[in-house]
């Protein structure tokens, strides 16, 4: 029964790992309805291209091509593509703004021109679509480009 | 049966996540365009390319599928499917619907991937596009701009001179130097139908051509389903490509790209 009890625990654990990304994302609709989104999977790749992954695997949200440059210790990266990939569909979502801040030094980096700081190996971002939804957020990168 | 606590720990810590709805919810974003009307409303969906229209006075909803190629009426106690062949029916590459107590109608094309809406109280008319596998659309300010591939600066293209239209030629001369009336030296480019307009074949050093070349089009003579160019007066047909989907456009000038009209 102990052994049975450590398996069926260690096979939650699996199922579980999502749940331990610490990303939250923050949509709100045009009609100004919100809906928060705990334990987003934050993904980074060599060409500034981050992932959103909801917590259920479900739906990825994903920033790519953007004009990255360095801010201090911080990478501003804004414009670029926005595409929404949920059961084998890509749609291209057009935006009016997108700017995503990465932190990827071990300490605490603060925003210049603002109280806003930013954790390390963390990012902070805002969007805003075409049709009006916005989406905010921010947590610890889950995985980063190899330095 | 007695549950261990670090089960029952592990159970509560994953629970959030599996009460979460299904991945994030973005339908403004990710659908297709709709209108509402006070009687009736229309919904097209870019993704699948299927339109409805419901109409809530005659109490009929009508759908448009576009896999099926068929339109199907639906009545509060019947339903009729409509085939190409048969009656009811807009054509074969659309369906339709008006609502006489708005004057508002929604009409789907399968050819262009557009689903068109008009509104009698506003006077106006939306577009929706299909364009979710073409990565060089942007959208803004109610329209698609679709990036020229080879990124020029502004007038980039004409080694950052402007470049100005002369009115007495056809297209200002932006498909070459043709003398309005005088089309000696050019080919003209016929339509396949009547109801389609002539043209004429673009010169190669001509702005068009430069044009065209840029974002891999080949001109054709102009017809249905194809990728159509406005300048000035002007029109040039071209097979669309994976860069540009079939529509209507117009030139912006100094960055030379194409905006859909």
């Amino acid at each position: 029964m102990r052994l049975f009890g450590l398996m069926l625990a260690a096979c939650m654990l699996a199922v579980a790992a999502p749940a331990f990304a610490t990303g939250t994302v923050r949509i709100q609709q045009r009609d100004g309805s919100v809906k928060t989104y705990p334990s987003v999977i934050l993904k980074l790749d060599g060409s500034w291209s981050l992932a959103l992954t909801s917590a259920d695997k479900v739906s990825t949200v994903v920033l790519s091509g953007g004009n990255c440059t360095p801010a201090g210790d911080i990478v501003r990266c804004s414009g670029g593509r926005l595409s929404f990939h949920q059961d084998g569909r890509n749609h291209a979502v057009p935006f009016k703004t997108a700017t995503f801040y990465f932190n990827l030094t071990d300490r605490q980096q603060p925003l210049s021109s603002s109280a806003t700081k930013i954790a390390p190996n963390s990012v902070s971002f805002a969007v805003t679509t075409a049709k009006g939804t916005s989406l905010t957020g921010s947590g610890k990168l889950d995985q980063e480009p190899a330095r | 049966m007695r549950v261990s606590p670090a089960i029952l720990a592990v159970a509560i810590a994953i629970a959030p996540s599996a009460a979460l709805a299904r991945g994030f919810a973005m339908p403004n974003d990710v659908s297709g365009g709709a209108v509402n009307g006070r009687n009736g409303a229309g919904a097209y969906n870019r993704n699948t390319g299927n339109a409805a229209v419901y109409n809530k006075n005659t109490g009929t909803a009508t759908t448009y599928n576009r896999n099926a190629n068929t339109a199907t009426q639906y009545h509060s106690n019947t339903t009729s499917t409509y085939h190409p062949s048969g009656g009811g029916y807009n054509g074969p590459n659309s369906a339709g619907a008006y609502n006489r107590n708005t004057g508002n109608a929604a009409v789907y094309n399968k050819n262009t991937g557009t689903a068109t809406t008009y509104n009698r109280s506003t006077n106006t008319a939306t577009q929706y596009h299909n364009y979710s596998g073409y990565s060089n659309y942007r959208y803004s300010g109610g329209r698609y701009y679709v990036t020229n591939p080879r990124g020029y600066s502004t007038w980039g293209w004409h080694g950052g001179v402007v470049w100005a239209p002369t009115a007495t030629y056809w297209g200002g001369g932006f498909w070459g130097a043709f003398a309005a009336g005088a089309l000696v030296g050019t080919a003209i480019i016929r339509a396949s139908t009547p109801s389609y307009p002539t043209s004429y074949a673009v010169v190669q050093s001509s702005p068009g051509f430069t044009l065209l070349n840029s974002y891999g089009l080949r001109q054709v003579p102009c017809g249905p389903n194809l990728v159509v160019i406005n300048y000035s007066g002007s029109v040039i047909c071209a097979a669309p490509n994976g860069t540009v989907a079939p529509g209507n456009y117009s030139v912006n000038l100094s960055t030379l790209t194409i905006v859909s009209m």
